[in-house]
């Protein structure tokens, strides 16, 4: 079996309005390999009849109108133009796909999107489930590298695909949001039942792969029996069987297996990869059985006498299926209309579970477990205190790590690059502008990259343990009282309380929110949260300004920051989320299990990889551009020597210049002054460096050896005081004030704002820093000018 | 004798009687099995009155407030 990304796949894309266009733009586009790839798309779109050739699942040729079981593909027959609007959209989404690198990163960007894409001809293979059964963990263990995450098409909807080699052919897998029905309740949801029913412009699936939870299979039959009903060559995966033996039931794969006679179940075992060949196998089966079928109906032969696994299902209930342009509205107009025929059979089908195996009425680990960890008190303190030890991981245990990235790696790196300069040029070449592009730019940029390394991976770890032991579901139902005030997931907690250590890994967190628009809304408060970064300028700042009252007000910055968190989180309640409906909390709570450590080795190196191959262009990039201002001269500077690379003072550099133009927009807050600015402007890139940029703007050595509490009370203290007392008229403790709320509000760091464009988009990256600059602005006004009347 | 899931005793078998939501919600309920006459069991108490309900093997997580609104009976 071969892997093979999507992307490389996607010269065949532009090829669904005909199969001879298929072939044609294989020979034009691709090498000799990849055209037998096209080739065998064709074949197997032909004879799958999938889109415009016939019905598969019922096996009646060419007309839907004839099949009366399969109501749902009525509308077969304007799909070809349906096909052709794909194939337009196509056009216009393809440019998006190409790796986009350096500069290039800041251009305006179509943001990856799924699903309204043109096909790529391949079979589509679509995952379902319920949420918590274990339908991801799956999916990845079958797609492993080649899954890349994406945004379903409009929406901040998350969703999973990539295309996987079986055989001689080459399928398209798509993982939806978990959903308990096809009838949405939310956008996570509603993406799910489109990509399943082929409707608002998604692709018919040619397999619908149903997961199924064994530990409480009623939960999953309902989404099963609608599944069943969509008519589409299916295959059951049967999660958690080894736990479900484990809590005392007998029930076997058979047993499952007997309850809808014709379709494929499959145990699998999504950490293990336990099941993932018979699967794929399974699917090659419905695919190849619906090809045969096929192929017999366009030979006009007679329809052979057909293995059980061949013939069509039965449907489980009898109404119409909502066609491809149907409604929300009228997908759960169906799902009502059907609901009393669909509650009797899973109960028909949980009874014949029942007489197989002994009810289970004792407690099970499980449920001893959660006694403890959902306590009305107990379990909040543990839960608080899960949370402190995920804030101290991502600080304190990555903190040497940073180190040794930030000054160590480093260190080798410099050495490195000035031996090689050295060797090459001579040792005059160490102080030429492009050895300082190379260290001071892109060795920097690739440095900072490498320094969130240890927090994102420390991040990732936890969150794979607390996803794979069971607990995360357990944290979303603790605290969702308390996050209910401004329309939050408990499990948005997790992701705030990251962000006061460092908001890129909780930004990284917020995947664990099912739901796309909290994710959003919890992506759009983290810069919010006052990360440690931002601590050092409060620390120099506090004792330069405030002498022994420096803790106080240190302490006051982080109670703003919560009250801002809490400020912008109603607000954009009332506003930009006024969809968010506060719906019951009823969640199916999984089964503890033990994480296994290879499968979460292996899901962090993805994860990882897929964080430096996502942020690191625009970090570098941003970090080579604020170089290049700071290395253009403006003016002569003292000696009457500044040329490219060598400018003596920061306001002789291009960068001053725009910090100087920057300034008198503080004026109103107190702080109209180059040196502030320009450590504003330095910390949009990090908020590491922005004591260190002050000190240089004042031309005072930093030592590197001085606490920050020592920089405060000492020289840089000094001279930021003299600065601010003339930039405020006197008032220089309010513009001090002034400068560190707009610190903690104003965006993190470039960082952030890559990340936040990895995962939702370059418009919310761009609303998250004018929001933060908006409300950093008003704050640090209504901080100075309330400053100066006390 | 009526009672609500938020009432009812942990640990003893219960019938669900009404689910008294807005029709969105209560049929979203009816989904996860709690429909008129299926029987399950309260097994946990969590903070804010929420409950977790033992429905055969299923475990599900209830906020308090939609616990109040579930109308049951003890069998």
């Amino acid at each position: 079996m071969i892997r093979e990304p999507l992307e490389t796949l996607e010269s065949g894309d532009a090829s669904m309005l005909s199969p001879q266009s298929d072939l044609a733009g294989a020979n034009d586009t691709n090498d000799a390999s990849e055209v037998s790839v096209d080739t065998i798309h064709n074949d197997n779109k032909a004879a799958l009849g999938d889109d415009n050739s016939g019905c598969a699942c019922c096996a009646k040729p060419d007309s839907h109108a004839d099949c009366d079981d399969h109501a749902a593909h009525a509308d077969h027959t304007d799909h070809m133009s349906h096909m052709g609007m794909e194939h337009a959209e196509h056009s216009e989404h393809s440019g998006g796909h190409h790796h986009r690198r350096g500069l290039a990163v800041l251009l305006p960007s179509q943001h990856h999107h799924m699903g309204h894409e043109a096909p790529s001809g391949n079979p589509r293979i679509v995952f379902m489930g319920n949420p918590n059964v274990g339908k991801s963990t799956l999916f990845n263990a079958v797609l492993g590298a080649n899954a890349t995450v994406m945004n379903a098409p409009g929406t901040t909807v998350l969703v999973e695909s990539g295309a996987l080699r079986h055989g001689e052919a080459t399928w398209d897998f798509i993982d939806t949001p978990g959903t308990a029905s096809l009838d949405a309740i939310s956008p996570d949801e509603q993406v799910s039942s489109e990509a399943a029913m082929a409707r608002n412009g998604y692709p018919q699936p040619n397999v619908i792969v149903a997961v199924m939870d064994a530990t409480s299979p009623s939960k999953s039959l309902y989404l099963l029996s609608q599944l069943i009903d969509l008519g589409r060559p299916l295959v059951v995966a049967v999660s958690m069987l080894d736990l479900a033996k484990r809590q005392g039931s007998t029930l076997e794969i058979d047993d499952f297996a007997a309850l809808v006679p014709g379709v494929p179940f499959i145990q699998v075992d999504g950490r293990t990869g336990k099941g993932k060949t018979e699967l794929l196998d399974a699917i090659d089966r419905q695919l190849s059985a619906a090809q045969a079928i096929q192929t017999t109906q366009t030979l006009a032969q007679p329809v052979p006498p057909q293995p059980a696994q061949l013939q069509p299902i039965p449907p489980v209930t009898t109404a119409a299926i909502p066609g491809r342009e149907a409604t929300q509205d009228e997908v759960s107009a169906w799902a009502q209309q059907t609901s009393d025929e669909r509650f009797a059979w899973i109960a028909g089908k949980v009874t014949e579970l029942n007489r197989k195996q002994p009810a289970v009425d004792k407690p099970t680990f499980s449920d001893k477990l959660d006694r403890l960890l959902l306590h009305p008190i107990a379990g909040i303190v543990i839960f608080l205190a899960a949370m402190y030890a995920v804030f101290e991981a991502t600080t304190t245990l990555a903190g040497p790590l940073i180190d040794w990235f930030d000054v160590t790696f480093r260190q080798w790196l410099t050495d490195g690059i000035d031996w090689v300069f050295t060797l090459v040029a001579g040792k005059e070449a160490l102080a030429g502008w492009f050895h300082g592009l190379i260290v001071d730019g892109l060795l920097d940029g690739f440095v900072t990259v490498l320094t969130f390394i240890p927090p994102m991976g420390i991040m990732f770890i936890i969150l794979s343990l607390l996803e794979d032991s069971g607990y995360l579901a357990r944290a979303a139902f603790v605290m969702d009282k308390a996050m209910r005030a401004i329309g939050l997931d408990g499990r948005a907690f997790l992701p705030l309380v990251v962000g006061f250590g460092c908001n890129l890994p909780a930004l990284a967190s917020t995947r664990t929110l099912p739901d796309s628009r909290q994710r959003l809304l919890t992506g759009l408060l983290i810069p919010f949260t006052s990360c440690s970064a931002r601590l050092s300028v409060y620390i120099v700042l506090a004792y330069a300004f405030f002498g022994r009252y420096a803790g106080l007000a240190i302490f006051l910055m982080y109670v703003a920051s919560i009250v801002i968190i809490l400020a912008v989180g109603l607000a954009l309640r009332k506003t930009q989320f006024r969809d968010l409906h506060t719906q019951p909390f009823a969640m199916g709570l999984p089964p503890y299990q033990m994480p296994k450590v290879l499968q979460l080795g292996k899901s962090v190196a993805l994860r990882l990889w897929a964080f430096i191959t996502g942020a690191s262009s625009i970090i570098i990039t941003m970090i080579v551009i604020v170089w290049l201002l700071s290395a253009m001269p403006i003016s002569a500077g003292a000696a009457g020597n500044n040329t490219f690379g060598h400018v003596d003072e920061v306001e002789n550099s291009l960068y001053g210049a725009v910090a100087s133009g920057v300034a008198p927009v503080f004026e109103p807050a107190g702080f109209n002054d180059w040196h502030a600015s320009a450590a504003l402007i330095t910390g949009f890139v990090a908020k590491e460096v922005v004591v260190g940029s002050m000190a240089q703007s004042y031309a005072i050595h930093d030592s590197g050896n001085e606490s920050e509490q020592q920089q405060g009370t000492g020289t840089l203290g000094q001279a930021v005081r003299a600065s601010f007392e003339r930039s405020s008229g006197g008032h220089a403790s309010a513009a001090a004030a002034a400068f560190m709320i707009f610190v903690l509000a104003y965006t993190p760091c470039l960082a952030t704002i890559a990340e936040i464009r990895r995962q939702y988009s370059g418009k919310i990256a761009l609303q998250s820093v004018g929001m933060g600059l908006v409300v950093a602005y008003i704050l640090a006004i209504a901080v100075f000018q309330i400053g100066r009347l006390l | 004798m009526t009672d609500s899931l938020r009432t009812c005793p942990l640990g003893v078998e219960i019938e669900i009687c009404k689910v008294d939501l807005t029709l969105r919600n209560r049929f979203r309920l009816n989904e996860l099995g709690f429909r008129a006459h299926e029987r399950m069991r309260v097994i946990q108490k969590a903070g804010f009155g929420g409950r977790v309900v033992a429905h055969g093997s299923e475990r599900i997580a209830l906020d308090g407030a939609t616990a109040k609104r579930i109308l049951v009976e003890v069998r």
